[in-house]
């Protein structure tokens, strides 16, 4: 399965986001296999038609514009680059917020002093410009803000 | 990272151009603009000064006596300065900045401190501030538009001729491949619901398009022109006695009503 | 020290600086996918169509439709007509108000109690009992109302009023001529438009296409606009006549005189059963354009030269107000109108032409079941006063109703019943006994009819964008639900059925076509499959329209001032030479003269958004008097103050507010007779538009 499968572009070129259960549903409206994780999946969510409460790591504040499509079709950065290779694990790493600022603990990344980090770790808006600058891409404020 | 596309857009400078002689006065453009951008109402007991209008019709008129009073309107917002833009000169913030690539003025509140310096700076009076933390009517925020981020108190917001729009049209040309938007594809409220097309927005550095056609005719001139903001809203009218009002600050209305 | 060297303290700030922008008190707009919904609003009756952006299932902006008739006009109050189900005021649930007592929350059953029996003895009386049922409609000439008169037909005395509207002057006009037509007036092609007071650019008939016409300076229809004061209509005009307010049956009859005997018309032509000899033609005589230059403060000159422009230069197709600010005084518009009949304007393109009524049409009409009963009275005036036992009031959306001073000496003084339906608080609300929660913009199916510029025949679906709650009702629905507990009605047909068996009658008749608002592709009835189908289509926002209906045209018309007086002659006469009653009145008594606006009219209570464009800017005024700055000078009054303004028939206390656009000695008043219902413009002759008057401070 690729990113795409699930995480899907509308035809405005508006980014899907994390899916709803209905979402999970057209394929597991009967379990697929047999794992734990999935049971919990039809027991707890498809069944009851109840929404995931998903956590989410690349989450950024309500001011903050990021358009995907830009990035993915127009840039042709590759969803690793900055979420990690998420899709190719068994488990997610766990979810750790920053006690004051509310965020993931993704956002900063796990490495206290940003100093040889990989791609994905870290998402705040010096690393949006970082690679905007090396790309030489336009970097306005009011294109990532709202 | 030579293997990175870089298609790039080609720069624009975006403007409008209003006829104020087509303007009626109906409201529908400040209306839409605040739908639109999530304007926040304002305690009535506070008075007009504290009001916050990003797009304001105002009314004058030629100063004579019934009958031959005659009034005009004239829809001002964000006059969009082009090479000396007051309020980038004096935010110590930066929390407004000019955008190389379209030339717009972007206001961002989420870094404004609220010192309102912007405010004083301006000319055109098109800067508002958030006296208070907007409050809706119960069960109205679920009809709010996400493309635009509400402001909490204490920060100044003005026009940015609609950047949520802009994003989003930007984000449908992408989907669709392309990295220019077509004339007409991005188009901010007040231009979309003005009834007698007396507002038009489009790209000043475009030889062929319609606003640069206009804002290089006879009839065109803008606001305060004499203070060399270089502004990119353009006004049309016929009537000599509407561009002598716009030559010189207000003597009454604006520069009474605002601090 | 160290510490500072460490990341701990950046880290410290950096996380505390976001913290600060966590603001949780804020609300956050919900996230979704963005899609678009079509349909028409329901807040006046323009009823211009919208496209709804919706973020999921939530509505969060309306704009308009470029392709429309109304070609993407909305106003303010349409683009903020998402708000109103949010409006922390709204009825949710019944209103009883027991004798002598104010209005309580009450339950369904309680008020269908008090409304079924009404009802029940109201069909059960014989004679000589003449008590009255009479419902104040919104919408006539729809299938719900239809269906309504039907029900009606089972009273032995029953009432059905529509609502007051742009084209009553245009009913006026119909009524002059034989059989049961309706009116439409084609303006957008007329070269000329004569208007007495028509705010053509403030919200008149279909408001887009009026504002696209007459707005710019370069347009194709010239435009002579009569009005005291200098309105946003006035000030566009290519001429603007100010004249003394309530002379405009004086202008009119002097106009027609200037056109008779300057050989300017011929009547034998256009109107070729007028006698010579006619009550009318002498009436006419009597108002030379000297002495309407008396009565109207114009000079004889411009009197002869605007008749002269309207007979060469059009001919002008000549409008009145219609219903705005109060009933249509039926002299001025006799007046008003002869003037269409002596230049010919009827049955020409760009002038009057005549429809044929729902009753009449071979599509849209009612079923033959449902064809209003014979006793049915359809105009106020007609009701006898005291008589209205049960009256019963739909409120629910922007259309005007009569005021409440003209409607009230028709109840019952003891035994009078007050059922007002609305989704808001309005002032006919709290007048009333009981009030039933009805449904506001976006919540339930609602057709709207044609506008009086809207030649034609064409039929409007306002959409059901989100869940209704539960519990509200329309005019028909409610009607049919206490008819059906008086035991009147077992299965009646409810309000969007009557509206989906008049789409069927047109999907079976095959005619006309389907606009649609997404791209403005038009296709013929005659490719939807099923009347499911077309039912689909108009309930998703399309109009359906038949262009060019079968035009009823006789080879004459019988103008009913031809013959002998029956009594409209002699009113004319009296309307013209007393301007309208204010020339009985003693100047010392009432100096002044109050008229009511005619323009836009926001209530910044309708939505938090709307007081942008009223206080919080001083565009619009709201609920003031506006004065001319010398004639406050001469009062005493300073802006801002408030006032009390005094008519023979009511007062009002209201702030003034200094204008230059206003004649000197007139007190415009805006919305007097609405929300204010204060009595105050209550006059002879149902003339509620021109009061004499005087101010005090307050």
């Amino acid at each position: 399965m690729s990113c795409e499968d699930c995480h899907s572009f509308r035809e405005d070129g508006s980014f899907a986001g994390i899916p709803k259960v209905e979402n999970c549903t057209g394929c597991h409206s009967e379990p697929q296999g047999k794992t734990v994780a999935e049971k919990v999946l039809y027991q707890e969510y498809v069944s009851k038609n109840r929404e995931i409460p998903w956590l989410v790591y690349a989450q950024q504040p309500e001011n903050v514009y990021f358009s995907h499509v830009q990035h993915v079709k127009r840039a042709e950065i590759a969803c690793e680059r900055c979420h990690g290779a998420h899709g190719k694990t068994d488990t997610l790493r766990p979810f750790e917020r920053n006690r004051i600022s509310g965020y993931s603990r993704d956002i900063w990344g796990r490495s206290i002093s940003r100093i040889s980090r990989a791609s994905w770790e870290g998402a705040k808006m010096d690393d949006c410009i970082d690679c905007h600058a090396e790309r030489g891409v336009e970097d306005n404020c009011l294109l990532c803000h709202k | 990272m030579s293997d990175i596309k870089k298609p790039q857009t080609k720069p624009s400078r975006l403007g409008m151009v209003i006829d104020i002689d087509k303007c009626n006065g109906c409201g529908s453009c400040m209306v839409a603009c605040a739908v639109e951008n999530n304007v926040p109402p304002v305690p009535q007991a506070a008075g007009e000064r504290k009001a916050i209008t990003w797009l304001k019709v105002y009314r004058v008129s030629n100063g004579q006596e019934f009958p031959n009073h005659r009034t005009a309107f004239i829809p001002v917002s964000c006059q969009q300065c082009g090479t000396h833009t007051p309020c980038v000169s004096v935010c110590p913030q930066q929390a407004v900045d000019v955008d190389p690539q379209t030339g717009v003025v972007g206001q961002m509140p989420e870094r404004c401190l609220g010192c309102r310096y912007c405010m004083a700076a301006c000319p055109y009076h098109a800067r508002y501030f958030n006296w208070w933390d907007p409050v809706w009517p119960a069960g109205m925020e679920k009809a709010l538009n996400p493309a635009v981020s509400p402001r909490m108190r204490g920060v100044v917001e003005k026009c940015n001729f609609c950047h949520g729009r802009y994003h989003a049209a930007r984000a449908k040309a992408a989907a669709e491949g392309r990295t220019e938007l077509a004339p007409g594809e991005y188009l901010p409220a007040c231009a979309e619901a003005c009834p007698t097309g007396a507002i038009k927005f489009g790209d000043l550095a475009d030889q062929g398009s319609e606003v640069s056609q206009m804002a290089s005719g006879e009839q065109a001139f803008r606001l305060l022109e004499s203070l060399g903001t270089e502004s990119k809203v353009y006004y049309l009218t016929r009537q000599p006695w509407v561009r002598q009002l716009a030559a010189t600050p207000l003597k009454n209305g604006r520069e009474e009503k605002h601090g | 020290m160290g510490t500072m060297l460490s990341p701990l303290p950046w880290k410290l700030l950096d996380d505390v600086s976001i913290w600060t922008q966590n603001w949780s008190w804020i609300p956050k707009p919900p996230k979704g996918a963005v899609s678009f919904k079509y349909t028409n609003c329901t807040l006046c009756g323009s009823g211009c169509a919208a496209q709804v952006r919706c973020i999921e299932a939530e509505p969060v902006s309306l704009a308009g439709i470029r392709s429309d008739i109304g070609l993407g006009f909305l106003c303010p109050l349409g683009l903020v007509a998402h708000h109103l189900r949010y409006h922390p005021d709204r009825v949710t649930q019944p209103l009883v108000r027991a004798k002598g007592d104010e209005l309580k929350p009450s339950s369904l059953d309680d008020a269908t109690r008090v409304v079924s029996g009404k009802l029940q003895r109201l069909a059960q009386q014989t004679q000589p009992s003449d008590s009255y049922l009479a419902i104040l409609g919104n919408r006539p000439g729809t299938a719900g109302s239809d269906a309504l008169l039907a029900l009606l037909a089972r009273f032995p005395h029953a009432a059905y009023v529509g609502c007051p509207n742009d084209g009553d002057g245009v009913s006026v006009l119909g009524s002059m001529v034989e059989g049961d037509q309706d009116w439409a007036l084609d303006i957008a092609n007329s070269k000329m438009v004569l208007s007495f007071g028509a705010p053509l650019l403030e919200g008149w008939g279909t408001s887009g296409r009026m504002l696209a016409q007459f707005a710019s300076s370069d347009r194709k229809t010239r435009l002579i606009h009569v009005e005291p004061n200098c309105s946003l209509t006035a000030r566009a005009a290519d001429v603007w006549l100010s004249i003394q307010p309530g002379s405009e049956a004086a202008l009119a009859l002097g106009l027609a005189n200037v056109l008779i005997e300057a050989k300017l018309v011929d009547p034998s032509a256009t109107c070729p059963d007028l006698e010579v000899d006619s009550p009318y033609r002498k009436l006419v005589a009597e108002f030379s354009a000297e002495r309407v230059a008396g009565l109207t403060g114009l000079k004889p000159e411009v009197i002869t030269q605007t008749a002269r422009a309207i007979a060469q230069e059009g001919p002008a197709l000549v409008i009145s107000r219609g219903y705005v600010s109060g009933p249509v005084s039926r002299a001025e518009e006799l007046a008003i109108q002869g003037l269409n009949f002596l230049l010919g304007n009827l049955d020409r393109p760009g002038g009057a032409l005549a429809r044929p009524s729902p009753s009449q049409s071979q599509v849209a009409g009612p079923t033959p079941a449902s064809q209003p009963g014979p006793g049915v009275v359809r105009a106020l005036a007609a009701i006898p006063d005291g008589s209205v036992e049960l009256l019963i009031v739909d409120a629910s959306s922007g259309n005007d109703l009569p005021p409440w001073a003209a409607v009230q000496p028709k109840l019952s003084p003891d035994q009078a019943v007050v059922v007002v339906l609305a989704g808001l608080p309005t002032a006919w609300a709290q007048r009333a006994d009981v009030v039933v929660p009805s449904p506001v913009f976006g919540e339930a199916i609602e057709e709207l009819p044609g506008n009086v510029d809207d030649t034609a025949n064409s039929l409007r679906l306002s959409a059901r964008l989100v869940d209704p709650r539960p519990g509200l009702f329309n005019l028909l629905d409610f009607v049919n639900h206490t008819a059906v507990a008086a035991g009147l009605a077992t299965s009646p047909v409810s309000y969007e059925d009557a509206a989906k068996q008049k789409v069927a009658a047109i999907h079976q008749a095959g005619i006309g076509n389907v606009v649609s608002p997404a791209d403005g592709q038009a296709k013929a009835v005659t490719d939807y499959s099923s009347s499911d189908e077309l039912w689909t289509a108009l309930a998703g926002g399309a109009r359906w329209e038949n262009a060019a209906p079968e035009a009823i045209k006789p080879a004459t018309r019988r103008f009913s001032l031809a013959g002998p007086d029956s009594g409209d002659v002699e009113r004319m006469r009296k309307a013209a030479a007393q301007r309208g009653g204010l020339a009985d009145v003693a100047p010392s008594e009432y100096p002044l003269t109050v008229v009511s606006a005619e323009g836009w009219a926001y209530d910044s209570k309708v939505s938090p958004l709307l007081a942008k464009i009223t206080w919080e800017s001083g565009l619009h005024a709201e609920r003031t008097c506006m004065i001319n700055p010398a004639t406050a000078a001469k009062q005493g009054v300073l802006a801002g103050t408030t006032v009390t303004v005094q008519t023979p028939s009511g007062s009002l206390d209201v702030p003034v507010t200094l204008s230059e656009e206003i004649m000197p000695g007139v007190l415009l008043l805006e919305d007097p007779t609405g929300e204010d219902q204060s009595g105050l413009m209550t006059g002879t002759d149902a003339t509620c538009r021109v009061m004499p008057g005087r101010l005090e401070v307050a």
